[in-house]
Protein backbone atom coordinates (compact mmCIF):
# COMPACT_ATOMS: atom_id res chain seq x y z
CA UNK A 1 0.00 0.00 0.00
CA UNK A 2 1.46 3.40 -0.93
CA UNK A 3 1.62 6.51 1.15
CA UNK A 4 -1.67 8.25 1.75
CA UNK A 5 -2.20 11.22 -0.51
CA UNK A 6 -5.59 12.67 0.22
CA UNK A 7 -7.26 15.98 0.65
CA UNK A 8 -9.06 16.44 3.92
CA UNK A 9 -12.35 14.69 3.40
CA UNK A 10 -15.57 15.55 5.21
CA UNK A 11 -18.14 13.00 6.32
CA UNK A 12 -21.37 13.17 8.27
CA UNK A 13 -22.39 10.60 10.87
CA UNK A 14 -25.93 9.71 11.81
CA UNK A 15 -24.64 6.92 14.01
CA UNK A 16 -26.38 6.16 17.31
CA UNK A 17 -28.89 8.91 16.55
CA UNK A 18 -30.44 7.97 13.25
CA UNK A 19 -34.04 8.73 14.23
CA UNK A 20 -33.09 11.99 15.91
CA UNK A 21 -31.00 13.07 12.97
CA UNK A 22 -33.48 12.08 10.28
CA UNK A 23 -36.48 13.78 11.80
CA UNK A 24 -37.89 16.14 10.74
CA UNK A 25 -35.25 16.93 8.13
CA UNK A 26 -31.52 16.61 8.62
CA UNK A 27 -29.15 19.56 8.49
CA UNK A 28 -26.49 18.30 6.13
CA UNK A 29 -23.07 19.87 5.78
CA UNK A 30 -22.86 20.62 2.05
CA UNK A 31 -19.23 19.56 1.73
CA UNK A 32 -19.65 16.05 3.20
CA UNK A 33 -18.69 13.25 0.81
CA UNK A 34 -19.79 10.26 2.87
CA UNK A 35 -22.66 9.40 5.19
CA UNK A 36 -22.00 7.15 8.19
CA UNK A 37 -24.92 5.00 9.36
CA UNK A 38 -25.27 2.43 12.13
CA UNK A 39 -23.94 2.45 15.66
CA UNK A 40 -20.56 2.68 17.33
CA UNK A 41 -21.67 1.73 20.80
CA UNK A 42 -24.85 -0.31 20.95
CA UNK A 43 -25.52 -3.71 19.44
CA UNK A 44 -29.13 -3.55 20.58
CA UNK A 45 -29.67 -0.20 18.86
CA UNK A 46 -28.07 -1.66 15.74
CA UNK A 47 -30.20 -4.80 15.74
CA UNK A 48 -33.51 -3.14 16.58
CA UNK A 49 -33.29 -0.25 14.12
CA UNK A 50 -36.50 -0.44 12.06
CA UNK A 51 -36.09 -1.18 8.39
CA UNK A 52 -37.76 2.13 7.57
CA UNK A 53 -34.99 3.98 9.42
CA UNK A 54 -32.24 2.06 7.62
CA UNK A 55 -34.01 2.76 4.32
CA UNK A 56 -34.29 6.46 5.11
CA UNK A 57 -30.62 6.64 6.12
CA UNK A 58 -29.43 4.89 2.96
CA UNK A 59 -31.78 7.00 0.87
CA UNK A 60 -30.13 10.07 2.34
CA UNK A 61 -26.73 8.60 1.47
CA UNK A 62 -27.68 8.73 -2.20
CA UNK A 63 -27.14 12.47 -2.00
CA UNK A 64 -23.54 12.03 -0.84
CA UNK A 65 -20.94 11.81 -3.61
CA UNK A 66 -19.09 8.86 -2.09
CA UNK A 67 -22.11 7.03 -0.65
CA UNK A 68 -22.46 5.33 2.73
CA UNK A 69 -20.26 3.80 5.42
CA UNK A 70 -21.79 1.15 7.68
CA UNK A 71 -20.71 1.30 11.33
CA UNK A 72 -20.97 -1.89 13.38
CA UNK A 73 -20.79 -1.96 17.19
CA UNK A 74 -19.15 -4.66 19.31
CA UNK A 75 -21.82 -7.33 19.71
CA UNK A 76 -22.73 -8.76 23.07
CA UNK A 77 -22.82 -12.54 23.18
CA UNK A 78 -26.62 -12.38 23.06
CA UNK A 79 -26.66 -10.31 19.85
CA UNK A 80 -23.56 -11.72 18.14
CA UNK A 81 -25.24 -13.67 15.35
CA UNK A 82 -27.97 -11.10 14.92
CA UNK A 83 -25.45 -8.30 14.38
CA UNK A 84 -23.77 -10.37 11.67
CA UNK A 85 -27.12 -11.07 10.01
CA UNK A 86 -27.99 -7.37 9.95
CA UNK A 87 -24.59 -6.48 8.48
CA UNK A 88 -24.90 -9.07 5.73
CA UNK A 89 -28.46 -8.05 4.94
CA UNK A 90 -27.62 -4.34 4.72
CA UNK A 91 -24.46 -5.02 2.73
CA UNK A 92 -26.47 -6.94 0.18
CA UNK A 93 -29.48 -4.63 0.08
CA UNK A 94 -27.43 -1.45 -0.23
CA UNK A 95 -24.44 -2.83 -2.11
CA UNK A 96 -24.56 -0.01 -4.62
CA UNK A 97 -24.24 2.65 -1.96
CA UNK A 98 -22.02 1.03 0.62
CA UNK A 99 -18.37 2.02 0.22
CA UNK A 100 -16.75 1.01 3.50
CA UNK A 101 -17.43 -0.68 6.81
CA UNK A 102 -16.29 0.35 10.29
CA UNK A 103 -15.79 -2.33 12.91
CA UNK A 104 -15.24 -1.64 16.57
CA UNK A 105 -13.46 -4.77 17.78
CA UNK A 106 -10.85 -7.20 16.52
CA UNK A 107 -13.20 -10.16 16.24
CA UNK A 108 -15.73 -8.35 14.06
CA UNK A 109 -12.84 -7.01 11.98
CA UNK A 110 -11.68 -10.58 11.44
CA UNK A 111 -15.21 -11.72 10.64
CA UNK A 112 -15.78 -8.88 8.13
CA UNK A 113 -12.47 -9.62 6.45
CA UNK A 114 -13.74 -13.12 5.71
CA UNK A 115 -17.45 -12.42 5.17
CA UNK A 116 -17.19 -9.20 3.17
CA UNK A 117 -13.66 -9.24 1.78
CA UNK A 118 -14.26 -6.62 -0.91
CA UNK A 119 -15.58 -3.97 1.49
CA UNK A 120 -12.74 -1.77 2.82
CA UNK A 121 -12.54 -1.94 6.63
CA UNK A 122 -11.79 0.64 9.29
CA UNK A 123 -10.83 0.30 12.95
CA UNK A 124 -13.66 2.24 14.57
CA UNK A 125 -13.41 4.81 17.32
CA UNK A 126 -14.06 2.19 20.02
CA UNK A 127 -10.81 0.46 19.04
CA UNK A 128 -8.65 3.56 19.55
CA UNK A 129 -8.11 3.47 23.27
CA UNK A 130 -6.01 6.54 23.86
CA UNK A 131 -6.37 8.50 27.06
CA UNK A 132 -8.70 11.45 26.53
CA UNK A 133 -9.99 13.52 29.38
CA UNK A 134 -10.79 17.20 29.01
CA UNK A 135 -10.13 17.68 32.72
CA UNK A 136 -6.44 17.00 32.08
CA UNK A 137 -5.47 18.85 28.88
CA UNK A 138 -2.26 17.72 27.18
CA UNK A 139 -0.11 19.43 24.55
CA UNK A 140 -0.80 16.64 22.07
CA UNK A 141 -2.55 13.33 21.59
CA UNK A 142 -1.36 10.36 19.57
CA UNK A 143 -3.34 7.49 18.09
CA UNK A 144 -1.50 4.47 19.44
CA UNK A 145 -3.45 2.04 17.33
CA UNK A 146 -2.38 3.91 14.20
CA UNK A 147 1.24 3.84 15.33
CA UNK A 148 0.93 0.10 15.95
CA UNK A 149 -0.90 -0.63 12.71
CA UNK A 150 1.73 1.32 10.76
CA UNK A 151 4.45 -0.86 12.26
CA UNK A 152 2.83 -4.29 12.31
CA UNK A 153 0.09 -6.25 10.62
CA UNK A 154 -2.51 -6.13 13.44
CA UNK A 155 -2.56 -9.94 13.54
CA UNK A 156 -3.16 -10.21 9.81
CA UNK A 157 -6.11 -7.83 9.84
CA UNK A 158 -5.98 -5.47 6.89
CA UNK A 159 -7.57 -2.08 7.39
CA UNK A 160 -7.94 1.06 5.37
CA UNK A 161 -7.72 3.37 8.34
CA UNK A 162 -8.14 4.13 11.99
CA UNK A 163 -10.63 6.42 13.70
CA UNK A 164 -9.93 8.56 16.74
CA UNK A 165 -11.53 10.95 19.23
CA UNK A 166 -8.88 13.51 20.09
CA UNK A 167 -9.53 16.09 22.79
CA UNK A 168 -6.01 17.50 22.47
CA UNK A 169 -4.12 18.64 19.35
CA UNK A 170 -3.61 15.55 17.22
CA UNK A 171 -0.09 14.30 16.65
CA UNK A 172 0.25 12.00 13.63
CA UNK A 173 3.31 10.10 12.46
CA UNK A 174 5.11 11.43 9.39
CA UNK A 175 4.25 9.60 6.18
CA UNK A 176 1.54 7.40 7.62
CA UNK A 177 0.14 4.91 5.14
CA UNK A 178 -3.21 4.29 6.74
CA UNK A 179 -6.06 6.76 6.59
CA UNK A 180 -7.09 8.60 9.73
CA UNK A 181 -10.60 9.74 10.60
CA UNK A 182 -11.39 12.09 13.45
CA UNK A 183 -14.73 12.55 15.15
CA UNK A 184 -15.94 16.12 15.77
CA UNK A 185 -17.36 18.06 17.54
CA UNK A 186 -18.05 15.37 20.14
CA UNK A 187 -15.33 13.01 21.35
CA UNK A 188 -16.40 9.97 23.31
CA UNK A 189 -14.81 9.63 26.72
CA UNK A 190 -16.46 6.57 28.22
CA UNK A 191 -19.32 4.20 27.51
CA UNK A 192 -21.30 1.59 29.38
CA UNK A 193 -23.22 -1.48 28.34
CA UNK A 194 -25.43 -1.37 31.43
CA UNK A 195 -27.71 1.07 29.69
CA UNK A 196 -29.14 3.97 31.66
CA UNK A 197 -31.67 5.14 29.10
CA UNK A 198 -32.74 1.62 28.19
CA UNK A 199 -33.85 1.19 31.80
CA UNK A 200 -36.24 4.14 31.89
CA UNK A 201 -39.64 2.89 32.96
CA UNK A 202 -38.42 -0.47 34.23
CA UNK A 203 -38.86 -1.51 37.86
CA UNK A 204 -35.73 -0.96 39.94
CA UNK A 205 -34.88 -4.66 40.19
CA UNK A 206 -34.84 -4.96 36.39
CA UNK A 207 -32.80 -1.86 35.59
CA UNK A 208 -29.25 -1.69 34.18
CA UNK A 209 -28.95 -5.32 33.14
CA UNK A 210 -26.37 -6.50 30.63
CA UNK A 211 -28.21 -7.25 27.44
CA UNK A 212 -31.49 -6.07 28.89
CA UNK A 213 -34.22 -5.39 26.39
CA UNK A 214 -35.20 -1.79 25.70
CA UNK A 215 -37.68 0.36 23.84
CA UNK A 216 -34.97 2.44 22.16
CA UNK A 217 -35.49 5.17 24.76
CA UNK A 218 -32.10 6.56 23.66
CA UNK A 219 -33.72 7.93 20.54
CA UNK A 220 -35.49 10.57 22.63
CA UNK A 221 -33.52 11.03 25.84
CA UNK A 222 -30.12 12.46 26.69
CA UNK A 223 -28.30 14.01 29.61
CA UNK A 224 -26.05 17.01 29.90
CA UNK A 225 -23.55 17.15 32.77
CA UNK A 226 -21.80 20.24 34.15
CA UNK A 227 -19.22 19.99 36.89
CA UNK A 228 -16.44 22.41 37.83
CA UNK A 229 -16.49 24.06 34.43
CA UNK A 230 -16.44 20.84 32.42
CA UNK A 231 -19.35 19.67 30.25
CA UNK A 232 -20.25 16.20 29.07
CA UNK A 233 -23.25 14.79 27.31
CA UNK A 234 -24.57 11.25 27.52
CA UNK A 235 -26.39 9.98 24.45
CA UNK A 236 -27.15 6.32 24.09
CA UNK A 237 -24.50 4.31 25.86
CA UNK A 238 -21.66 6.81 25.45
CA UNK A 239 -20.54 9.94 27.27
CA UNK A 240 -19.05 12.62 25.03
CA UNK A 241 -17.20 15.87 25.48
CA UNK A 242 -16.76 18.73 23.05
CA UNK A 243 -13.59 18.71 20.97
CA UNK A 244 -14.52 21.69 18.83
CA UNK A 245 -11.37 23.45 19.96
CA UNK A 246 -9.05 20.98 18.23
CA UNK A 247 -10.68 21.32 14.82
CA UNK A 248 -8.71 24.37 13.79
CA UNK A 249 -5.45 22.60 14.64
CA UNK A 250 -6.09 19.38 12.75
CA UNK A 251 -3.32 18.61 10.27
CA UNK A 252 -4.33 19.60 6.77
CA UNK A 253 -4.78 17.14 3.95
CA UNK A 254 -4.32 13.87 5.79
CA UNK A 255 -7.66 13.35 7.43
CA UNK A 256 -11.25 12.40 7.14
CA UNK A 257 -13.30 14.51 9.50
CA UNK A 258 -16.52 12.87 10.66
CA UNK A 259 -19.07 15.44 11.79
CA UNK A 260 -21.64 14.20 14.27
CA UNK A 261 -25.32 14.63 13.55
CA UNK A 262 -25.85 14.10 17.24
CA UNK A 263 -24.17 17.41 18.01
CA UNK A 264 -26.52 19.21 15.61
CA UNK A 265 -29.55 17.54 17.16
CA UNK A 266 -28.53 18.48 20.70
CA UNK A 267 -27.77 22.03 19.73
CA UNK A 268 -31.19 22.38 18.17
CA UNK A 269 -33.14 20.62 20.89
CA UNK A 270 -31.56 22.10 24.01
CA UNK A 271 -32.38 20.70 27.42
CA UNK A 272 -34.27 21.36 30.56
CA UNK A 273 -32.33 21.72 33.73
CA UNK A 274 -33.11 19.00 36.21
CA UNK A 275 -34.39 20.01 39.59
CA UNK A 276 -31.83 19.01 42.18
CA UNK B 1 -12.95 -22.28 41.48
CA UNK B 2 -10.05 -20.45 43.06
CA UNK B 3 -10.18 -16.93 44.39
CA UNK B 4 -7.99 -14.34 42.72
CA UNK B 5 -7.15 -11.72 45.33
CA UNK B 6 -5.52 -8.29 45.07
CA UNK B 7 -2.27 -7.58 46.88
CA UNK B 8 -0.01 -4.58 47.23
CA UNK B 9 2.51 -5.80 49.80
CA UNK B 10 4.07 -9.16 50.75
CA UNK B 11 2.25 -8.81 54.08
CA UNK B 12 -1.07 -8.73 52.21
CA UNK B 13 -0.21 -11.98 50.49
CA UNK B 14 0.97 -13.66 53.70
CA UNK B 15 -2.24 -12.76 55.53
CA UNK B 16 -4.50 -13.72 52.63
CA UNK B 17 -2.63 -16.95 51.97
CA UNK B 18 -2.94 -18.01 55.57
CA UNK B 19 -6.70 -17.40 55.47
CA UNK B 20 -7.40 -18.74 51.96
CA UNK B 21 -4.74 -21.34 51.06
CA UNK B 22 -6.16 -21.99 47.58
CA UNK B 23 -6.11 -18.38 46.44
CA UNK B 24 -4.08 -16.83 43.65
CA UNK B 25 -2.90 -13.23 43.70
CA UNK B 26 -2.56 -10.27 41.40
CA UNK B 27 -0.71 -7.01 41.80
CA UNK B 28 0.00 -3.82 39.95
CA UNK B 29 3.35 -2.20 39.57
CA UNK B 30 4.50 1.37 39.16
CA UNK B 31 7.83 2.24 37.64
CA UNK B 32 9.11 5.81 38.02
CA UNK B 33 11.09 5.46 34.79
CA UNK B 34 7.83 4.81 32.90
CA UNK B 35 6.38 8.17 33.95
CA UNK B 36 9.67 9.94 33.30
CA UNK B 37 9.61 8.70 29.77
CA UNK B 38 5.92 8.75 28.87
CA UNK B 39 4.40 11.38 31.17
CA UNK B 40 2.06 11.29 34.15
CA UNK B 41 -1.12 10.43 32.26
CA UNK B 42 0.18 7.41 30.38
CA UNK B 43 -1.00 4.52 32.51
CA UNK B 44 1.12 1.43 32.99
CA UNK B 45 -1.98 -0.37 34.25
CA UNK B 46 -5.66 0.33 34.85
CA UNK B 47 -5.04 1.42 38.44
CA UNK B 48 -1.93 3.52 37.78
CA UNK B 49 -3.73 6.70 38.77
CA UNK B 50 -4.01 5.30 42.30
CA UNK B 51 -0.20 5.13 42.46
CA UNK B 52 1.18 3.53 45.65
CA UNK B 53 -2.27 2.89 47.13
CA UNK B 54 -2.94 0.21 44.53
CA UNK B 55 0.51 -0.61 43.19
CA UNK B 56 3.76 -1.98 44.40
CA UNK B 57 6.78 0.06 43.36
CA UNK B 58 9.74 -1.27 41.40
CA UNK B 59 10.86 -4.69 40.23
CA UNK B 60 12.41 -5.59 43.57
CA UNK B 61 8.97 -5.44 45.12
CA UNK B 62 7.68 -7.99 42.61
CA UNK B 63 10.38 -10.39 43.78
CA UNK B 64 9.21 -9.92 47.36
CA UNK B 65 5.59 -10.51 46.35
CA UNK B 66 6.54 -13.69 44.54
CA UNK B 67 8.54 -14.88 47.55
CA UNK B 68 5.46 -14.32 49.71
CA UNK B 69 3.18 -16.06 47.21
CA UNK B 70 5.38 -19.15 47.05
CA UNK B 71 3.66 -21.78 44.95
CA UNK B 72 0.39 -19.79 44.82
CA UNK B 73 -0.09 -18.06 41.50
CA UNK B 74 1.05 -14.44 41.17
CA UNK B 75 -0.13 -12.35 38.25
CA UNK B 76 1.00 -8.81 37.51
CA UNK B 77 -1.15 -6.30 35.64
CA UNK B 78 -0.01 -4.46 32.54
CA UNK B 79 -3.56 -3.64 31.63
CA UNK B 80 -3.65 -0.12 30.35
CA UNK B 81 -6.12 0.12 27.50
CA UNK B 82 -3.40 0.30 24.85
CA UNK B 83 0.32 0.72 24.39
CA UNK B 84 2.20 2.47 21.61
CA UNK B 85 5.09 0.73 19.81
CA UNK B 86 7.68 2.61 21.89
CA UNK B 87 5.84 1.68 25.08
CA UNK B 88 5.76 -1.97 23.98
CA UNK B 89 9.49 -1.80 23.32
CA UNK B 90 10.02 -0.35 26.82
CA UNK B 91 7.98 -3.16 28.32
CA UNK B 92 10.18 -5.91 26.87
CA UNK B 93 12.72 -5.41 29.68
CA UNK B 94 9.88 -5.37 32.21
CA UNK B 95 8.55 -8.66 30.86
CA UNK B 96 12.04 -10.15 30.98
CA UNK B 97 12.29 -9.12 34.63
CA UNK B 98 8.84 -10.66 35.31
CA UNK B 99 10.07 -13.91 33.75
CA UNK B 100 13.22 -13.82 35.90
CA UNK B 101 11.03 -13.28 38.97
CA UNK B 102 9.08 -16.39 37.95
CA UNK B 103 5.69 -14.77 38.26
CA UNK B 104 2.90 -16.86 36.77
CA UNK B 105 1.39 -14.53 34.25
CA UNK B 106 0.69 -11.02 33.06
CA UNK B 107 -2.79 -9.53 32.94
CA UNK B 108 -2.95 -7.53 29.72
CA UNK B 109 -5.26 -4.80 28.49
CA UNK B 110 -3.96 -4.67 24.94
CA UNK B 111 -4.53 -7.93 23.05
CA UNK B 112 -1.68 -7.15 20.68
CA UNK B 113 0.76 -7.65 23.57
CA UNK B 114 -0.12 -11.29 24.20
CA UNK B 115 2.57 -12.49 21.83
CA UNK B 116 5.19 -10.38 23.67
CA UNK B 117 4.23 -12.00 26.95
CA UNK B 118 4.30 -15.50 25.47
CA UNK B 119 7.72 -14.80 23.99
CA UNK B 120 9.00 -14.34 27.53
CA UNK B 121 7.56 -17.69 28.59
CA UNK B 122 4.80 -16.12 30.65
CA UNK B 123 1.09 -16.86 30.72
CA UNK B 124 -0.98 -14.17 28.99
CA UNK B 125 -4.25 -13.27 30.73
CA UNK B 126 -6.80 -11.04 29.01
CA UNK B 127 -7.88 -8.32 31.41
CA UNK B 128 -11.40 -7.00 31.58
CA UNK B 129 -9.84 -4.08 29.70
CA UNK B 130 -9.74 -6.24 26.57
CA UNK B 131 -13.54 -6.43 26.61
CA UNK B 132 -14.23 -10.09 25.86
CA UNK B 133 -17.94 -9.57 25.27
CA UNK B 134 -18.65 -12.53 23.02
CA UNK B 135 -17.39 -15.90 21.84
CA UNK B 136 -15.74 -14.47 18.72
CA UNK B 137 -13.68 -12.14 20.90
CA UNK B 138 -12.82 -15.06 23.19
CA UNK B 139 -11.65 -17.05 20.16
CA UNK B 140 -9.66 -14.07 18.89
CA UNK B 141 -7.95 -13.80 22.26
CA UNK B 142 -7.21 -17.50 22.31
CA UNK B 143 -5.65 -17.23 18.85
CA UNK B 144 -3.66 -14.20 20.02
CA UNK B 145 -2.05 -16.35 22.72
CA UNK B 146 -4.16 -15.77 25.82
CA UNK B 147 -4.77 -18.81 28.00
CA UNK B 148 -6.97 -17.13 30.58
CA UNK B 149 -9.73 -14.63 29.89
CA UNK B 150 -11.17 -12.31 32.50
CA UNK B 151 -14.72 -11.68 31.39
CA UNK B 152 -16.11 -8.16 31.81
CA UNK B 153 -18.30 -7.50 34.81
CA UNK B 154 -21.15 -6.44 32.55
CA UNK B 155 -21.89 -9.91 31.22
CA UNK B 156 -24.83 -11.99 32.37
CA UNK B 157 -24.38 -15.56 33.59
CA UNK B 158 -26.16 -16.74 30.48
CA UNK B 159 -23.67 -14.89 28.27
CA UNK B 160 -20.76 -16.22 30.32
CA UNK B 161 -22.04 -19.75 29.84
CA UNK B 162 -22.44 -19.28 26.09
CA UNK B 163 -18.91 -17.87 25.72
CA UNK B 164 -17.42 -20.68 27.81
CA UNK B 165 -19.27 -23.34 25.84
CA UNK B 166 -18.22 -21.86 22.51
CA UNK B 167 -14.54 -21.52 23.41
CA UNK B 168 -13.86 -24.19 26.01
CA UNK B 169 -10.08 -24.59 25.90
CA UNK B 170 -9.07 -21.53 27.91
CA UNK B 171 -9.44 -20.62 31.57
CA UNK B 172 -12.13 -18.14 32.55
CA UNK B 173 -12.13 -15.69 35.37
CA UNK B 174 -15.25 -13.80 36.49
CA UNK B 175 -15.89 -10.89 38.78
CA UNK B 176 -17.03 -11.98 42.20
CA UNK B 177 -16.65 -9.30 44.83
CA UNK B 178 -16.21 -5.65 45.73
CA UNK B 179 -16.33 -2.79 43.24
CA UNK B 180 -18.91 -2.40 40.53
CA UNK B 181 -18.77 -0.15 37.54
CA UNK B 182 -21.51 1.55 35.62
CA UNK B 183 -19.31 1.94 32.57
CA UNK B 184 -17.34 -0.61 30.55
CA UNK B 185 -13.72 -0.88 31.65
CA UNK B 186 -12.54 -1.62 28.15
CA UNK B 187 -13.88 1.65 26.76
CA UNK B 188 -13.50 3.99 29.69
CA UNK B 189 -10.73 6.30 28.57
CA UNK B 190 -10.76 9.14 31.06
CA UNK B 191 -8.67 9.42 34.22
CA UNK B 192 -9.53 6.77 36.79
CA UNK B 193 -8.61 8.83 39.87
CA UNK B 194 -6.56 11.93 40.67
CA UNK B 195 -7.44 15.59 41.23
CA UNK B 196 -10.98 15.39 39.83
CA UNK B 197 -11.70 11.78 40.75
CA UNK B 198 -12.76 9.00 38.42
CA UNK B 199 -14.95 10.11 35.55
CA UNK B 200 -17.91 8.07 36.86
CA UNK B 201 -17.98 9.77 40.25
CA UNK B 202 -17.30 13.13 38.62
CA UNK B 203 -20.41 12.64 36.48
CA UNK B 204 -22.45 11.42 39.45
CA UNK B 205 -21.70 14.69 41.22
CA UNK B 206 -22.39 16.86 38.19
CA UNK B 207 -25.27 19.21 37.67
CA UNK B 208 -27.51 17.53 35.11
CA UNK B 209 -29.95 18.75 32.51
CA UNK B 210 -32.27 16.37 30.75
CA UNK B 211 -33.00 16.52 27.05
CA UNK B 212 -35.65 14.96 24.88
CA UNK B 213 -38.82 13.35 26.22
CA UNK B 214 -38.17 14.48 29.80
CA UNK B 215 -38.58 18.10 28.68
CA UNK B 216 -42.03 17.53 27.22
CA UNK B 217 -44.12 15.89 29.92
CA UNK B 218 -44.24 15.46 33.68
CA UNK B 219 -44.52 11.64 33.58
CA UNK B 220 -41.53 11.34 31.22
CA UNK B 221 -39.52 13.69 33.43
CA UNK B 222 -40.54 11.73 36.51
CA UNK B 223 -39.48 8.45 34.98
CA UNK B 224 -36.17 9.85 33.68
CA UNK B 225 -35.35 11.45 37.02
CA UNK B 226 -36.03 8.30 39.02
CA UNK B 227 -33.98 6.32 36.55
CA UNK B 228 -31.06 8.74 36.68
CA UNK B 229 -31.12 8.90 40.47
CA UNK B 230 -31.05 5.11 40.61
CA UNK B 231 -28.18 4.97 38.12
CA UNK B 232 -26.03 7.68 39.65
CA UNK B 233 -26.77 7.39 43.37
CA UNK B 234 -27.77 3.82 44.08
CA UNK B 235 -26.52 1.46 41.41
CA UNK B 236 -23.21 -0.38 41.87
CA UNK B 237 -21.94 1.63 44.77
CA UNK B 238 -20.55 -1.69 45.89
CA UNK B 239 -20.71 -4.97 44.04
CA UNK B 240 -21.05 -8.57 45.01
CA UNK B 241 -21.48 -11.90 43.28
CA UNK B 242 -21.96 -14.14 46.32
CA UNK B 243 -25.35 -15.36 45.14
CA UNK B 244 -23.80 -16.53 41.84
CA UNK B 245 -21.11 -18.76 43.36
CA UNK B 246 -23.11 -21.96 42.82
CA UNK B 247 -23.63 -21.07 39.15
CA UNK B 248 -19.96 -20.26 38.67
CA UNK B 249 -18.96 -23.63 40.04
CA UNK B 250 -21.48 -25.29 37.73
CA UNK B 251 -20.06 -23.42 34.74
CA UNK B 252 -16.49 -24.40 35.60
CA UNK B 253 -15.15 -20.89 36.09
CA UNK B 254 -11.43 -21.17 36.95
CA UNK B 255 -11.12 -18.12 39.18
CA UNK B 256 -13.42 -15.70 40.95
CA UNK B 257 -11.95 -12.24 40.95
CA UNK B 258 -12.03 -10.05 44.02
CA UNK B 259 -11.21 -6.48 43.03
CA UNK B 260 -10.09 -3.67 45.28
CA UNK B 261 -6.37 -3.15 44.90
CA UNK B 262 -6.79 0.26 46.51
CA UNK B 263 -9.15 -0.88 49.26
CA UNK B 264 -6.73 -2.20 51.87
CA UNK B 265 -6.18 -5.62 53.41
CA UNK B 266 -8.92 -5.79 56.09
CA UNK B 267 -11.83 -5.50 53.70
CA UNK B 268 -10.27 -7.81 51.10
CA UNK B 269 -9.51 -10.39 53.78
CA UNK B 270 -13.06 -10.20 55.12
CA UNK B 271 -14.51 -10.76 51.65
CA UNK B 272 -12.04 -13.54 50.80
CA UNK B 273 -13.04 -15.47 53.90
CA UNK B 274 -16.73 -14.98 53.17
CA UNK B 275 -16.29 -16.21 49.61
CA UNK B 276 -14.22 -19.17 50.68
CA UNK B 277 -16.94 -20.29 53.07
CA UNK B 278 -19.57 -19.87 50.37
CA UNK B 279 -17.53 -21.78 47.77
CA UNK B 280 -17.24 -24.70 50.21
CA UNK B 281 -20.96 -24.52 50.86
CA UNK B 282 -21.87 -24.31 47.17
CA UNK B 283 -19.91 -27.51 46.51
CA UNK B 284 -22.25 -29.28 48.91
CA UNK B 285 -25.46 -27.92 47.42
CA UNK B 286 -27.41 -29.84 44.82
CA UNK B 287 -29.20 -26.83 43.37
CA UNK B 288 -29.10 -23.07 43.09
CA UNK B 289 -32.18 -22.89 45.31
CA UNK B 290 -30.49 -24.88 48.05
CA UNK B 291 -27.39 -22.71 47.85
CA UNK B 292 -29.44 -19.49 48.00
CA UNK B 293 -31.26 -20.76 51.06
CA UNK B 294 -28.05 -21.60 52.91
CA UNK B 295 -25.43 -19.07 51.76
CA UNK B 296 -23.76 -16.59 54.05
CA UNK B 297 -24.62 -13.06 53.00
CA UNK B 298 -22.04 -10.26 53.11
CA UNK B 299 -21.66 -8.23 56.33
CA UNK B 300 -22.99 -5.12 54.61
CA UNK B 301 -26.15 -7.02 53.65
CA UNK B 302 -28.43 -4.40 55.22
CA UNK B 303 -27.09 -1.58 53.09
CA UNK B 304 -26.02 -3.46 50.00
CA UNK B 305 -28.50 -6.22 49.21
CA UNK B 306 -31.62 -4.66 47.75
CA UNK B 307 -33.33 -4.90 44.36
CA UNK B 308 -30.20 -6.24 42.67
CA UNK B 309 -28.61 -2.79 42.67
CA UNK B 310 -25.23 -4.01 43.90
CA UNK B 311 -25.26 -7.42 42.23
CA UNK B 312 -22.79 -8.40 39.56
CA UNK B 313 -25.31 -11.05 38.54
CA UNK B 314 -28.75 -9.75 39.60
CA UNK B 315 -30.52 -12.40 37.55
CA UNK B 316 -29.84 -15.00 40.26
CA UNK B 317 -32.30 -13.32 42.65
CA UNK B 318 -34.23 -11.07 40.30
CA UNK B 319 -34.88 -12.97 37.14
CA UNK B 320 -36.45 -11.21 34.19
CA UNK B 321 -37.76 -14.56 33.01
CA UNK B 322 -35.22 -14.90 30.21
CA UNK B 323 -32.03 -15.14 32.25
CA UNK B 324 -31.31 -18.85 32.44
Amino acid sequence: MGRVEMKTQQAYSLCDAMELALSPSPLLPPEAALLYVGSYFCDRYFCTTPESVWDAAFALAQGFPEGAVLVVPTPSQAQLERVKEVVLRLAEKHAGLLREIVLNDYAMLRWAQEALPSLPRWCGRAMSKDFRDPRYPLPSQRIKLLDTAENSNLMNLQVLGVEADPVNPLSLPQDHHLLVAVHVPLAYVTMGRLCEFGSIGKPLDQKFRPGGSCSRQCTDNWLIYENRGFSFVKCGRAVYTSNKHIQAELPDGQLRIIHSALANCLQTAGGEEAKR
Amino acid sequence: MKLLLPAVTPEDIKALRQATPDAEFYAGIELPEWYERFGPYEDLNRMSAFRGTANTSGMAAILRLKAAAGDAGLYVTLNAASYSPDQRAFLQDVLAAFADAKIDGVILGDPLMASDVRAHGLKAVASTMVGVYNADLARFCQDAGFTRLILPRDLSLREIEAVMNAVPDVEYECFLMRNGCRYSDSNCLARHSDQFGAICTFLDRARTAYGGAACRSFPAHDSMTFNHMAFSRVFHKEACGVCAVWDMLRLGVTAGKVVGRADGLPSVLRDALLLQRNILLARQCASRAEYLSRLELPPSYDSMCFQGCNCYYPEVRYSTGEDF
